[in-house]
């Protein structure tokens, strides 16, 4: 057995995947916060690369124990093959990234790695799939979409109704915005307090962080109260009026950006460190149970990676889509990445792999739904469900397909 | 730029009302340069005529660029919060307006001579009156885009339908001194010559043109903002 060549081979990999992840995955989050123009391009890098990697790190143990051991059931493998296995999943998962990022496909690598688990535990046996749990992941990618287009469409329909149809909007705004922040600020708060902070050795109950949560938000709203309160403003046209409102929300929008890079980082890691984290324990000379421990390095180099991707590509991508999507506005953009933020990092809590792409498209046409936009393309739905019936059996044939091959070389 | 497979940049694109000011920005700067054509057609003053007729035929081309860009860029997969088909009609008559700007220069061009003393006031009016209609119709299609901002709050849609109903009075108030000022033409029968007569009433009716277009575009912003 040559394990360690396939460690180290298994590390580049999951390096190369989370690369990936930085380079297109990343700027898809970060895109509705450039088009608006909250955060300028270096911002939104350095929002990226801090907030992502802050994400992998506290709360991207839940999706990464999914990847690892919620697909196939680890204990009935026999440890050699499940190392390949694990592999050939990410060698295969990372592939097909490549080669759909190169047709500019919209695939999700979350769905390329699920795929590519399936892939391998096919060719061993079929009853090796936990099932199951499958069919709920599956359903997490269809749920996931709709519930941040709704809670979009929701947050949008509020700003509407309590600021934007009145006849003094930024007087409405001063009176809401506070909540939003508190709204916001207790999000980010509760996913890194409520079972995040393991990895520094605190371990709250639900209702100590509860209540921990509530301190930051509370202390969120009241300095933007303070600071709102001190606001003076007088409009010298119905345009300035509008756009003295919006500049108001770049504020509560670069906030949500740090929550959607954060939430994005935290569910999307797994996607390189979930095989990555079998493949070390197997190393180690442990077999694989099912409570497991998640070597923090494991997580911090999948941040790394993502931060590699995001300084050496995603950057160009992030210009790129900054320059499209201007349409978007601080107060459009902030009620899209709320929802994307609460969707996303409810999801990464219960562990469910889900596409964070995808779940920030919805949440844009959520708010395109509920009248946010001149002109949305809901088309991109169908494009998007396309890539999804593509992703799965391509990444199964490659991660099959590499398998088979693994077993001949090792 | 390839390597890139993120949904969110197909999922927008620039709006059409935007694409839509640009549009009137133009208008805008056309009916400034006609402005000053016609100040030197009253007083007789040809010199630098050619040199504006020509700048209005620049903008006319770029207006149409707008146009068919809006057209052709919205296909049938973007939703639009209107209806689609009033929005390219008003696409239409701004165009229209555009076009009877151009047309105006290119008539008094035809016939090189002054305006009768005791009409140039009357045009002057008139054209006024018309000038004054596309002022308006550009402060209401930058009010759509607010009322957009805004999400179709009511209190700014009530604005612009009071914008627009000044539309309605300024064409009323130009139909009203186009029929007064052909009558004068043409009573002035034995005086000038019927060629005179048919360039200036046809001047009248070109400029009356100009307050109905604008109109029409008031008629199809009121058709959009109705829910």
């Amino acid at each position: 057995m040559y394990t360690l060549p396939i460690l180290i081979i298994a590390i580049i990999a999951a390096i190369y995947m989370s690369w990936n992840i930085g380079a297109n995955d990343v700027a898809n989050s970060m895109g509705t916060s450039v088009g608006s123009g909250a955060l300028t391009l270096t911002k939104a890098v350095i929002v990226a690369g801090v907030f992502e990697f802050l994400g992998a790190f506290f709360v991207g143990k839940h999706v990464t124990t999914t990847i690892s051991k919620g697909i196939v059931n680890p204990v009935s493998i026999e440890p050699h093959l499940l190392m390949l296995g694990m592999l050939s999943a990410l060698i295969a998962a990372a592939l097909w990234v490549t080669i759909a990022t190169y047709f500019g496909l919209p695939v999700s690598t979350t769905h390329s790695i699920v795929g590519g688990v399936m892939g391998f535990a096919m060719i061993l046996d079929n009853r090796l799939i936990l099932w199951h749990k499958l069919i709920g992941i599956i359903g997490s990618w269809i749920i996931s979409p709709v519930s941040g287009a709704l809670i979009s469409y929701l947050i949008f329909l509020t700003i509407k109704k309590t600021i934007l149809s009145k006849t003094d909007p930024i007087k409405e705004a001063k009176k809401v915005i506070p909540f939003f922040i508190f709204f916001t600020t207790f999000i980010i708060s509760m996913s890194i307090i409520y079972k995040g902070l393991k990895n520094i050795g605190l371990n709250l109950c639900f209702k100590y962080s509860l209540l921990f949560s509530i301190i930051p938000a509370g202390i969120g709203m009241f300095i933007g109260h303070i600071l709102l309160s001190r606001y003076k403003y007088e409009y010298t046209d119905e345009e300035d009026k509008y756009n003295k409102l919006e500049n108001i929300f770049i504020y509560l929008q670069i906030i949500t950006a740090c929550s959607v890079a954060f939430a994005h980082g935290a569910n999307d890691v797994a996607n390189s460190t979930g095989p990555l984290v079998t493949i070390v324990e197997l190393y180690k000379g442990k077999s694989v149970s099912s409570k497991i421990i998640i070597p923090l390095w494991v997580l911090a180099l999948g941040g790394f990676g993502i931060v590699l991707g995001i300084s050496t590509w995603g950057y160009k991508v992030i210009h790129t889509i900054g320059e499209k999507i201007t349409e978007v506005t601080p107060t459009r953009g902030f009620s899209a990445e709320l929802a994307t933020a609460f969707t996303v990092l409810v999801f990464s809590k219960l562990g469910m792999p889900i596409s964070t792409s995808h779940v920030i498209v919805g949440s844009v046409l959520g708010v395109g739904i509920a009248g946010g936009f001149a002109t949305v393309n809901y088309k991109i739905i169908k494009n998007i469900i396309y890539s999804w019936i593509l992703t799965i059996p391509v990444a199964l044939l490659f991660s099959s397909g590499i398998f088979i091959l693994l077993r001949i070389i090792f | 730029m390839k390597f890139i497979r993120v949904p969110i940049i197909k999922t927008l694109r620039k709006s059409p009302f935007k694409a839509l000011k640009d549009h009137v920005n133009i208008i805008k700067e056309s009916a400034n340069l006609l402005k000053e054509e016609f100040r030197d057609y009253i007083y007789g003053n040809f010199n630098e005529f050619e040199e504006k007729r020509l700048k209005v035929e620049e903008l006319e081309l770029k207006a149409d660029y707008i146009k068919s860009n809006i057209r052709n860029h919205l296909p049938q997969k973007f939703r639009m919060p209107v209806d689609r088909g009033t929005f390219l009609s008003l696409i239409g008559e701004l165009d229209q307006v555009e076009d009877t700007i151009q047309d105006i220069g290119e008539w008094i061009l035809i016939r090189e001579k002054p305006v009768p003393d005791n009409l140039q006031n009357d045009f002057f009016s008139l054209f006024n009156i018309a000038y004054k209609s596309i002022e308006i119709c550009e402060q209401s299609v930058i009010y759509l885009n607010i009322v957009i901002e805004s999400s179709f709050a009511e209190n700014e849609r009530v604005k612009l339908k009071e914008i627009i109903h000044n539309l309605h009075r300024v064409e009323t108030e130009s139909d009203t001194m186009e029929r007064e000022l052909t009558k004068k033409i043409f009573s002035m029968e034995n005086d000038i010559s019927p060629v005179a007569i048919y360039h200036l009433s046809k001047l009248v009716f070109l400029l009356g043109d100009i307050s109905n277009h604008t109109e029409n575009a008031g008629d199809r912003i009121r058709a959009l903002l109705a829910r």
